[in-house]
């Protein structure tokens, strides 16, 4: 969570030398100006991840296949002010990963995914750029299959740390290409994804 | 009934000492508002931006207090699997002085433990976007806990040196880094009749804060921060007469509006 | 210019971020002491290890352990081989020490390793006891009568450091043996306290003579397919297990998969309540085992087992008590279910009235409640034993020890309960 914080004020840092433009980018604000439009903008895409931390494969297991790679969905509603610094929530479902095993010639595996419900942070840092930084909690689901099935859920606290960039198809539509670090920090669970998004902003005034 | 004073902790290569700080702390004051009286010009508060924690003299304005929340994380040393976010109430009023110095008071409520803080700030802007303060807050804490299985109460005094750097940056955002000490001066705590008493004469732990202040909504500021903390004493467990000699980390999140 | 602030900024975030959260580790040194391994050097008599214990002064290194320590034998059978060990327990910083001895001639070695609770020092230390300063009267099985009879000369070091410290140890007084049982948390301690083997483990109960401790307190909880086992927590985590993928409720998973996935912190495997009783029973002195029921289901299956043990104790000469532990109503509610409660050993935690209700034997109040002196005095009064429980602030312990009036003393730190209790006037 620290580090997507301080990702977030390092690009409040940077975005100081070059403003933000764009169909979706604020309209510049000052105080002494007259306050500017309010948006909400939904950000709805998939893609893929890559589990970027240690799988914890229990000793005595053979023929141990892993797989790192997943399909991630996310969905973000984002409220845009007339100024950087913007405020939504996330959820969605990722993999983190799956390992199959043999014990004593039986098989197993073991699949574990999340679904992730944060409070986000945006920013945008260059022409197009946007950070996204989240904390929350994430539902992460075990599925085990040894010895019978066992499916349970727990919760884990986490974050999240994202950076898009965000092509304007007209005044209110946007195509992003997002790449975002998601954290479940309880459960030591970690995914790198690379995902494809349609940015749109639903309701102005 | 008994005190007991613990005397000699190992506590490994700190030599600092909080009450040594807090006559520091008032010595530099002292001088720093000798100096600021003497300033023949007084600076011009450019900076009309409702601020909280930004280090920048008040200006013209009298008062400014801001409202929210802080949520601190659990630790799993001290409270296991039981891993939240306990939110606090966290009222934060400043007082202007003079042409640098402040008051900083802060409440922090739980309701069945509280923190007041109040604190001085000397305050210097160096550019027109680059700003420092150095400060000193005392803080006092109290709780009680009369469940069914509790019959606790505690309290205890701090003391947090600090200092903070802001940095302006473009559309009103004010982005500051504040770094502090914190000296668990006394604490005590009572268990049904029994009482016992720490007296520290040493550095407990080390905090820092990174904090984003800019528009709301219409002519509202608000505060989002995230303040890191590592200390063997944190008031908000007392009640849980955590002994581990070890520097805990927690992470705290704020939310303030400006008034 | 805004360029350098900039950098100014970035670095101090940067170097903030350095260090988050630290992870502590504190693992027990190895140990290899030459002397101390001779060909020459055979066991301790169990004259001479009686002889040892006692209160002890300490005259060089007090500013690391304390101005005295108390030094108590205990001891694990592994098959048919016994291994002896002598502790001392320390004031300062909740220390302890855990030594092994040999004799060569009339000098007595032994060798071992200290440990601070509360943070992660730790290192090796040494002592040997030379023929003129109690090892030939050692050696002669004699008994030490007054001050100063018997000195232990050694060094320590700091975690896998030679030792170079000087500590010195000289005999004060026996040991106060008025009783008191002294109980180790979760089996011996807690996994936070970076102890060498994982909470409510069969290792940490082996470990918790050596602790100061005379009786364990364990967790119990059902396995899916109803197996008792051991375990604090309502899920698996990371505090507790290593990672495998497996989350969630404890309860949903049957031991064969907890038995083939997960492993405690340490590396042990989750153990049931009958291999920790069968451990209890074969491999330590300890008299007393708090079966602290975390689950909420039938009784009946922890009752066989106790049931069972209790009787293996008792063909076995063994003195070993095995209670029920009622921690809240719903536990008040199974126990009452159980058709011979009345002849169950347990231990009540709530208010005196329910105690009474269940006829449990031992009232255990949270100390969180204070001693409580006139209640202790009513049910003591009834034929009840008094335990207070989980008591982890040395300043508390000793008033609680001065002050009150209880039997058992339930603590994450047994060594500091049992030094207040061994050093007691």
């Amino acid at each position: 969570m620290k580090v997507a914080i301080i990702l977030y004020l390092i690009a409040a840092m940077l975005s100081t030398s070059e403003a933000a433009t764009g169909i979706l980018s604020d309209s510049t604000a000052n105080r002494h100006k007259a306050r500017g439009e309010y948006a909400l903008v939904v950000y709805a895409g998939a893609g893929f991840s890559y589990y970027s931390t240690d799988i914890g494969i229990p000793d005595g297991m053979q023929n141990v296949n892993t797989n790192r790679l997943g399909f991630p969905a996310s969905v973000r509603i984002m409220w845009h002010p007339d100024h950087k610094l913007r405020l939504g929530i996330e959820s969605g479902w990722t993999t983190m990963y799956s390992y199959t095993s043999q014990i004593a010639g039986k098989d197993a595996q073991v699949y574990l995914s999340a679904v992730p419900i944060l409070l986000v942070w945006s920013m945008p840092i260059a022409k197009r750029f946007h950070l996204f930084a989240g904390t929350g909690t994430y539902l992460v689901n075990s599925h085990l299959e040894y010895e019978g099935i066992v499916n349970v859920n727990t919760l884990s606290m986490g974050w999240m740390a994202a950076g898009s960039y965000i092509q304007p198809i007209n005044k209110n539509l946007g195509l992003a290409a997002e790449v975002k670090w998601m954290n479940a920090t309880e459960t030591a669970d970690a995914n790198l994804t690379l995902q494809l998004q349609l940015v749109w902003k639903f309701l102005r005034w | 009934m008994l005190t007991y004073v613990r005397s000699s902790i190992n506590y490994a290569n700190v030599k600092a000492k909080g009450k040594n700080a807090i006559t520091t702390s008032f010595t530099v004051f002292l001088l720093l508002w000798c100096a600021s009286l003497s300033m023949a010009q007084e600076l011009a508060d450019t900076l009309q931006n409702p601020r909280i924690f930004f280090p920048y003299p008040m200006g013209e304005r009298q008062w400014r207090t801001s409202i929210g929340l802080v949520f601190t994380t659990t630790p799993q040393d001290i409270t296991e699997e039981v891993r939240v976010r306990v939110p606090a109430i966290d009222l934060h009023t400043l007082r202007n002085l003079n042409s640098h110095f402040y008051l900083d008071g802060q409440l922090k409520s739980q309701v069945i433990q509280n923190h007041l803080s109040i604190g001085i700030r000397w305050a210097h802007p160096i550019t027109p976007r680059l700003s420092f303060s150095v400060g000193d807050d005392i803080g006092a804490w109290f709780g009680f806990l009369k469940l069914e299985s509790f019959n606790s109460r505690g309290y205890g005094w701090l003391n947090y040196p600090n200092i903070s750097l802001g940095y302006r940056l473009k559309n009103d955002l004010l982005l500051t880094f504040k770094t502090e000490a914190i000296f668990n001066l006394h604490s005590s705590s009572y268990v049904g009749d029994n009482r016992i008493s720490y007296n520290n004469n040493r550095l407990n732990g080390v905090g820092f804060t990174w904090v984003l202040e800019q528009p709301f909504y219409n002519k509202t500021h608000f505060t989002l921060g995230v303040r890191a903390l590592y200390t063997d004493f944190n008031w908000q467990f007392w009640s849980l007469h955590a002994t581990f000699d070890r520097k805990i980390f927690y992470p705290q999140l704020i939310f303030g509006f400006i008034l | 210019m805004i360029k350098c602030y900039q950098a100014i900024v970035f670095l101090l975030l940067l170097l903030s971020l350095v260090g988050c959260e630290k992870k502590y580790e504190a693992p027990v040194p190895s140990l290899s002491w030459d002397e101390y391994n001779a060909p020459g050097a055979i066991p301790l008599t169990f004259r001479t290890r009686q002889a040892a214990e006692g209160v002890y002064s300490v005259t060089d290194g007090a500013d690391m352990f304390g101005e005295q320590v108390a030094l108590k034998w205990s001891f694990l059978i592994k098959g048919k081989d016994t291994t002896y060990y002598l502790s001392a327990f320390c004031e300062k910083d909740v220390s302890y020490i855990v030594l092994e001895g040999k004799r060569a001639h009339q000098t007595l070695y032994f060798e071992g390793y200290w440990r601070k609770i509360i943070n992660t020092e730790t290192g090796i230390v040494r002592f040997t006891i030379a023929a003129d300063k109690g090892g030939k009267w050692l050696s002669a099985d004699k008994m030490p009568v007054q001050r100063d009879s018997i000195i232990f000369s050694g060094v320590f070091g700091n975690n896998q450091d030679l030792p170079l410290n000087k500590i010195t140890f000289k005999y004060q007084r026996p040991l106060n043996l008025k009783p008191l049982a002294i109980l180790a948390h979760r089996g011996g301690g807690r996994t936070s306290d970076l102890l060498p083997a994982s909470e409510n483990s069969v290792e940490i109960v082996k470990l918790a003579s050596r602790l100061g401790a005379t009786g364990i307190e364990i967790d119990i909880r059902l396995t899916k397919d109803g197996i008792p086992i051991l375990y604090h927590d309502n899920s698996l985590n990371l505090r507790l297990t290593q990672k495998n993928g497996l989350v969630g409720p404890i309860e949903e998973y049957t031991y064969q998969q907890l038995y083939t996935f997960v492993r405690l912190i340490n590396g042990e495997r989750i153990p049931t309540l009958a291999e920790v009783l069968d451990a209890t029973l074969r491999n330590t002195n300890l008299s007393f085992v708090w079966l602290d029921t975390k689950y909420v289901g039938s009784l009946q299956v922890v009752r066989k087992i106790q049931k069972e043990y209790l009787q293996k104790a008792d063909a076995a000469g063994r003195k070993l008590e095995i209670v029920i532990g009622l921690p809240e109503t719903k536990a008040v509610d199974m126990y009452l279910a159980l058709p011979d409660y009345a002849s169950a050993p347990a231990l009540c935690e709530l208010d005196m009235e329910t105690v009474r209700q269940t006829k449990a034997q031992i009232w255990a109040p949270r100390w969180t409640l204070g001693t409580q002196l006139d209640a202790v005095v009513q049910m003591k009064a009834e034929g009840r034993r008094v335990f207070v429980w989980t008591l982890d602030v040395p300043q508390y312990i000793q008033q609680y020890q001065e002050e009150g009036d209880f039997d058992g003393m339930l603590s994450n730190y047994p060594s500091i309960v049992a030094y207040y209790h061994y050093t007691q006037l």
